[in-house]
This record gives structure tokens, C-alpha cells and sequence, in this order.
């Protein structure tokens, strides 16, 4: 049944992929914490950064990049470079994070009156439009509502970084890992990952306008090695 | 009673033609995405003769396995709400996802995107066989020339190469086979088609009908591609709609509209389609000499193998963004800016529709009554545009309109009394009983110009997804045209709801960021002139006869209706020409 239909071959093999494109992971205190698949097998992965750096006004963290493999148990390497590309989500607004889907039980513990009203917005699926409360309006200086993705309920969401070429071998990942991308998600959960999102968001506001703010860069990147360190 | 119709439908998928793909080395035409284009377009093509491959770039859908349609939330951990903070892990802007249909939806840790820094858009994609149209909105309204020549009206923008005229009589064809429940209202702004009996109005949406009606606007039952009377005997598989209220977790009755319910069973059982899942599109390949279109590169999602395969003819329907990252990813010596892009436009002029804005309360005159089922209806009541339809309702401070989705009743959840009744014991239990049954409110569909400058691009830095293919970024920002209306619509809004006799609780609100209404549209839009567009008045490329784009990429303006019943008139339609110009040997 095409329902359940295990894909069916079409057009010509030009081979497999034996690269391992990206990785996704959370922020958790300052350790970045994820998973990937190779081949049915899990590999969780972290990555501490150890410092902060501005090379030609790209922000560079350095750190130990560690991998457990299901086989060959823990490897690690220092020195791993991550240098920041781009970013998705309103980074550059303070970063209050819409915390949880719409009318979980934790919505009510934890969100601000603000994050809920944007939380329940009708969404297109809404059976009964309209049957939510909207905030008290929020305008601009021409009596004018604003836009959520302006205010401070901005979509916080990822960092993209490159990460410098890693030996699939070292770390005991059959895939070649000579150009893999580090897809960085900001969520945080602790008073530390707090910390960091909003120096990150500070810090690619700085970086991503034209031309750069160096000053505030500098600042943040300051701050960063600072927490590091601590 | 349940699984038996969904055996019965899964029936009418036949096994896989090995056998015929082994042969098969140039399919007829290869259709990318399998949502309500692709699903219309693989139906059309089959049943015409084609032998057609459908790639698509999610995993098969079971809906024996997938759907919850009738689970209760005692039924499931945490009320099925799911555990602490799974959606922040890989589905943050899936802003409709819920637990129960997460796997409706695209994880966005491995499908990225980028934007700007305080420039967010709201990026909601369903990878599955089926699309979008496993959980859609279902509301299916016509554009009219309000819309399509709206720039002849308003001197803003372009108009479409199409008038209502010429498309009329595909929405009365696709009207038909989808089953859409309406009233015939004789507004010109929303023009009247064939319809199913309507969805009863509840008691308060009868009140709010007649408020508007008092501020001189009109509030007609909403029009939403759900079966209320017997199906068709086309219609095999498919029950009439029993007012369970679960949509968008999948409908196994099939009451709804979806590609699974409705065009792909037909397609398949033409015996002429292959549909291979799990097929992420990485670019059209091209002919050197010609530079026309000779087949797809594709990854296989599970195992990353790639692939190649050849057709005669290509039709792009992976959704309006998918199908411009594909073109923009398909460059070769012939097309250096990507496929078809020798106007340059390929990208550009990107559209949503806004919400966010409107007004809520009580009807105090259905407080305290006893609560009844009233949230099992898929739909509410619609109060269709009425900002310039002509010069007496122009209004000074911008073009164009915006509707408002409204609805009153008693749902399974106290919900909004809930949460605006403050107090705590007794008392505030007292006043969320008797307040629950009486909520009202509207939201607007609003409108949004096409403009050259919010635009999408594969990502200057390189950014790539899973499989290493290039990802697109976003540049969309609203103009003072969209602030000026919300303006207004928070106002009318207000107007409407106290005319209605409703005790006005909270209005206003914030628009919607762009992209969370899921109306993205626009970035390879349809046009005369091929130096100022990319697709011809049938959905084809100007630059390469063998590729269509039928989804909502090709639109010219955003109207300020949903836009599915569109695209799927305009996929019926393209595949009407690209089937004569195929027979004519013109592709």
C-alpha cells in the first residue's frame, strides 16, 4: 500500500552520502547538548566552548568538542572551532523565549501574562476563531498595533555555526566530517543558558547590522570569555 | 466503524509497480510535493494518461497509526498536551503542531532557516505524504477580480494574467470534487460557487451576525471544504463530516478534504503513479544543450542515497517556498540565477496574510446556560472584506482589505473564561462556569501588498540542512499599508463585537508575524510579461516550457482569502494545457 509503502526504487543510484552535513543541539548551562543518526545508530554529542574570539567581525567560539559513540564509547577533541554564520528568529530583540505550546500545563506556571496572549493567538487550524484574548493593544507612536515579531515576544530560535574540519576517525563517526554545521538552539532552562541567549542576542544584533558594531561586540565577547571562564 | 474506512481507502492504493519503475526510464511528468497541488496534479495527470512519478520529500502517512482523532485527554500522558518542553527541542515554529499531530510537521533542527535579526518569519511545513491538507484550515473561499485586478483598481502592484472569469468554471469543477459546505451569499467580494448544506451557526454566532449586520456588514457561515451530506459516488472513502471537532489531527473519516482522502487514491488507482516518499528534491537537472528540464536530483531521506530520474515534464508543487528553494538550487550554465530566472524576479515579491488582531468577550446574554456541545463544529461565522470594494467604501489610509474569522460556543475547555476570570475557590469556579458558555471573538485575515523588497534567497553563508542542501533566507517585513489596517480592524472589530451586545473584554492585540498564518505565497509569480515574472498565465515557466508551478509560488497578490480552493483551480487548470501542449509535442 502506498501508505506504507517502503520507498520504491526510481532513476539511478549517483552514490551515498557519507557526509555528515549538520547538527542540531540545546543550550544547556554553557554546554551545547544533541544527538545525530548515523545508519540506525544515536551519537550524542556536546560542545563546550572554552572562549570567544571576533575574527574579521565573525564571532569564533573555541572548545572541546565531545562525541559518545555506541561503540567506541566517549572521544573528544579540543581546539574545535565554531565560527558563527547565521542566525534565525528575532536574535536581535530581547530574548524571551515563547516558552511552551499554547495551553500546556506548564503555560500557566511559567509564562508571562504577555507570552500567553501570544501563545493563543488563533492559529489556522482553530476551530472557533477568534475565541482568545487579545492583549491590551500595544501600539505604536501612530495609534498603531504592533507587529509580535517586533516587540519583545520575538521568535528566539538558532544559531548557525561552521564548524572547523573534525577527523571522523578521532571522534569514531564513519562519515566525513570535514565540513559539518552546528545548528545552535536557544531555549534555555538554566540561569546560565539565560545569560548566555541574551549576550548571543546582544552580540548578533552587533554583528549582523551594517556596518558592525565593534564596540558592542567587543563588549560582548568580553562578557562571553568571562562566563566561560567562570 | 472507524478502521473499516480506512481500510477501505487504503484499499484503493495498489501495491507498487516494480516492475513498471524498472521499465519506466523516463516518466511522463514528475511531480514534487503531495500536498493539495501535487495530489490535484497527480490525479489530472494520471487520469489523462500520464505516466507520473510523485516524489515526496516526507514519510508515508498511516491513518490507522497516525491520527488520534477521537482520543481524550485522560487517554494520554500529560492530557496530551506531551511532556515539558518537546516543542522548543525540534519543532519551535511549527506554531500549529500539536503532540498529537507533531509528526504532521517538519522538525526544525533539520530543516533550518534563516533571517535577519529582529526580522523573524514564522516558517510552519509539513513533510508527509499528504502536505499540508492532513491539518488544514479548510476554508475555502474564491478570489475575484477585486483581487485578481486589483492593481487596475488600486494602481498598485500588477494584476494577475487571469480574470475571475477564466477561472470560474475550474472552481466550480474543483468545488465539486472536493465537497465544500457554503452558503450561495451573492457578495461580489467572495464569489458564490457549489456548495454542500453550511455548518449550523451557533446561538451566539447568530448574535454576532447580527451585529455586524447592524454596522452595515455582512457575516456569512464560513465555507470549509468538509462534507456535510453524502458523499459523492466519486467520493470513495469518504464519510460525511460527524462533528467530532478533531481536524487537525487527521480526519479518518475523511470528512475534510485532504490529498490521502481524495486525489491521490484516484491517481493511484489509475495504476499510472508511482509515488515515492521520503524524496527530498535537491535541484531539476537540466539538458545542456537545451536547457530545458530532463529530471530531478533527489536524496533519499532514510538512507541518504542519491538519485537521479528522468521525465518528460515536471511539475514543482512542494509549496511555495520549497518550490523556489528548488529553482533557485537548480542553476546551470543556462540559468545562472536559477531555474527559469532570467527576469530576476524568482524570490521576490513573498507575501503571508496577518492576524492577531481583533476583539473578544462575553455575550452575557448566553451566560449561565446550560453548556452544550458546541465545539465538534469545524468553523465559525465570516465577515468577508468591506474596506474599498468601491469608491464609497475606499478607505484614506491604505488599499485593500481584510476579513475577520469569528466564533462563539461552548468548548470541552472553560478557555478563555478561564483565563480572563480572576479570583480563586469557589466563587471563581462559579463565575467560570457560567462565563464559559458565552464566549465570543473574531480575528482578522488580513491583505499584504506584494512588494519587490521581502524576498527570499538561498542563504549567502552557506547554511544547509541535513542533507547538505542550501537553505533559504527570509527578508519580509510589513509596510504602513498592513499597520494602517490593522489599525482599522482593531477598531472594527471592537465596533462589531459591541454592536453584537457582547461585553467587550480584551481587543487589539499584535499582528501576526510574518508566515504564522501559513499563507505564504508569491517568490515565482505568474504574469504576462516574462521580463517582470516567471510563470505564464498556465502556471509555466517562461524560460522552460516542461516545468510548472502550481502551488502557491505563482500567485501575483495576496488577496486576503485562504488560498487553497486557488491553487488547486489553478493546478486543475495547468494540467488542462500542459496535457494539450504535451500532445502537441510543445513541451
Amino acid at each position: 500500500m502506498l501508505t506504507e509503502n517502503p520507498s520504491p526504487k526510481v532513476g539511478r543510484s549517483t552514490g551515498n552520502q557519507r557526509k555528515l552535513h549538520s547538527i542540531h543541539g540545546l543550550l544547556r548551562g554553557r554546554v551545547v547538548d544533541g544527538q545525530f543518526d548515523v545508519r540506525d545508530q544515536s551519537y550524542r554529542f556536546s560542545f563546550v566552548p572554552a572562549s570567544a574570539s571576533l575574527v574579521e567581525g565573525k564571532l569564533i567560539l573555541s572548545g572541546r568538542m565531545t562525541v559518545h559513540t555506541p561503540q567506541l564509547g566517549t572521544r573528544f577533541v579540543d581546539g574545535v572551532e565554531a565560527r558563527l554564520v547565521a542566525g534565525q528568529g528575532g536574535m536581535g530583540a530581547a530574548p524571551v523565549r515563547r516558552q511552551l505550546l499554547s495551553g500546556t500545563a506548564q503555560t500557566s506556571q511559567t509564562s508571562t501574562s504577555s507570552q500567553k496572549i501570544e501563545q493563543e493567538k488563533g492559529p489556522e487550524t482553530d476551530l472557533q476563531p477568534g475565541l482568545q484574548p487579545f492583549g491590551s493593544p500595544r501600539v505604536d507612536e501612530l495609534g498603531r498595533p504592533v507587529i509580535e515579531s517586533t516587540g519583545p515576544l520575538s521568535f528566539v530560535g538558532v544559531l548557525y555555526f561552521s564548524l572547523s574540519t573534525l577527523d571522523g576517525s578521532t571522534l569514531g563517526v564513519p562519515l566525513d566530517l570535514s565540513k559539518v554545521q552546528l545548528n545552535l538552539r536557544l531555549a534555555p532552562t538554566d540561569d546560565l543558558a539565560r545569560d548566555l541567549h541574551f549576550m548571543f542576542s546582544n552580540l548578533t544584533a552587533a554583528l549582523f547590522q551594517t556596518p558592525i558594531d565593534e564596540r558592542a561586540s567587543n563588549e560582548q565577547v568580553q562578557e562571553l570569555n568571562r562566563m566561560f571562564k567562570s | 466503524m472507524v478502521r473499516p474506512l480506512i481500510r477501505q481507502v487504503l484499499q484503493l492504493f495498489p501495491q507498487t509497480h516494480e516492475a513498471t519503475l524498472k521499465s519506466t526510464r523516463v516518466f511522463d511528468a514528475l511531480i514534487i510535493g503531495s500536498g493539495a497541488s501535487g495530489g490535484m496534479a497527480a490525479k489530472e495527470l494520471t487520469e489523462r494518461g500520464f505516466k507520473v512519478l510523485v516524489l515526496e520529500a516526507g514519510p508515508p502517512v498511516n491513518p490507522a497509526r497516525d491520527f488520534t482523532h477521537h482520543a481524550w485527554p485522560y487517554q494520554a500522558m500529560y492530557r496530551g498536551f506531551g511532556p515539558p518542553g518537546w516543542k522548543q527541542q525540534d519543532q519551535w515554529m511549527q506554531d500549529t503542531a500539536s503532540y498529537y499531530s507533531r509528526h504532521f510537521y517538519v522538525k526544525d533542527s533539520e530543516h533550518p532557516y534563516t533571517t535577519d535579526p529582529g526580522k523573524p518569519f514564522m516558517w510552519v511545513r509539513a513533510r508527509i505524504v499528504g502536505g499540508k491538507t492532513l491539518h488544514w484550515g479548510r476554508l475555502s473561499w474564491r478570489l475575484s477580480d477585486l483581487d485578481f485586478k486589483a492593481a487596475s483598481q488600486d494602481g498598485f502592484g500588477d494584476d494577475w494574467p487571469v480574470s475571475y472569469s477564466e477561472l470560474a468554471p475550474y472552481y466550480d469543477r474543483i468545488e465539486e470534487f472536493i465537497g465544500v459546505a457554503g452558503n450561495a451569499d451573492g457578495l461580489p467580494q467572495v464569489p458564490d460557487g457549489k456548495y454542500m448544506p453550511p455548518m449550523p451557526l451557533t446561538c451566539g454566532e447568530h448574535l454576532l451576525r447580527k451585529g455586524a449586520e447592524k454596522t452595515g456588514r455582512h457575516a456569512i457561515s464560513m465555507r470549509v471544504a468538509m462534507l456535510t451530506s453524502q458523499p459523492k459516488s466519486f467520493m470513495k472513502g469518504r464519510r460525511k463530516c460527524h462533528y467530532c471537532g478533531h481536524c487537525g489531527d487527521g480526519c479518518d473519516v475523511n470528512a475534510m478534504f485532504s490529498s490521502i482522502a481524495s486525489t491521490l487514491p484516484l491517481a493511484a488507482a489509475t495504476g499510472r503513479m508511482t509515488l515515492r516518499p521520503n524524496s527530498i528534491v535537491r535541484h531539476i537537472v537540466t539538458d545542456k544543450n537545451t536547457g530545458k528540464a530532463k529530471g530531478v536530483a533527489f536524496v533519499d531521506r532514510v538512507t541518504r542515497d542519491e538519485y537521479e530520474v528522468d521525465a518528460k515534464v515536471i511539475v514543482l508543487a512542494a509549496s511555495t517556498l520549497e518550490s523556489t528553494r528548488i529553482l533557485l538550487n537548480s542553476k546551470s550554465e543556462h540559468h545562472p540565477q536559477g531555474l527559469g530566472n532570467s527576469s530576476g524576479v524568482l524570490g521576490h515579491y513573498l507575501v503571508d496574510h496577518f492576524g492577531g488582531i481583533g476583539a473578544s468577550g462575553f455575550l452575557p446574554m448566553l451566560a449561565g446556560r446550560d453548556p452544550i456541545n458546541e465545539d465538534g463544529k469545524a468553523t465559525g461565522i465570516f465577515i468577508p472584506r468591506f474596506r474599498n470594494l468601491d469608491a464609497k467604501t475606499k478607505h484614506p489610509k491604505f488599499l485593500r482589505g481584510y476579513g475577520f474569522e469569528c466564533g462563539s460556543g461552548t468548548s470541552m475547555f472553560p478557555g478563555m473564561a478561564r483565563r480572563l476570570i480572576t479570583g480563586f475557590g469557589s466563587e471563581y469556579k462559579k463565575q467560570v462556569r457560567r462565563y464559559y458558555t458565552a464566549p465570543v471573538g473574531m480575528t482578522t485575515r488580513a491583505a499584504m501588498l506584494s512588494r519587490f523588497e521581502n524576498h527570499v534567497e538561498l542563504d549567502p553563508s552557506g547554511v544547509v540542512d541535513a542533507w547538505g542542501i542550501p537553505v533559504l533566507k527570509m527578508h519580509i517585513q510589513y509596510s504602513d499599508n498592513e499597520r494602517e489596517m490593522a489599525k482599522d480592524a482593531a477598531d472594527t472589530s471592537e465596533e462589531i463585537l459591541r454592536a453584537a451586545g457582547a461585553e467587550i473584554v480584551s481587543t487589539g492585540g499584535q499582528m501576526t508575524a510574518p508566515g504564522r498564518i501559513i499563507h505564504e505565497l508569491g517568490t515565482a509569480r505568474m504574469g504576462n510579461d516574462p521580463k517582470t515574472s516567471m510563470l505564464n498565465k498556465f502556471n509555466q515557466l517562461h524560460d522552460v516550457k516542461n516545468v510548472f508551478v502550481t502551488d502557491g509560488a505563482c500567485f501575483v497578490s495576496s488577496a486576503n482569502q485562504n488560498p487553497t480552493l486557488t491553487i488547486l483551480a489553478l493546478t486543475l487548470r495547468a494540467c488542462e494545457y500542459l496535457t494539450e501542449e504535451y500532445k502537441r509535442g510543445d513541451l
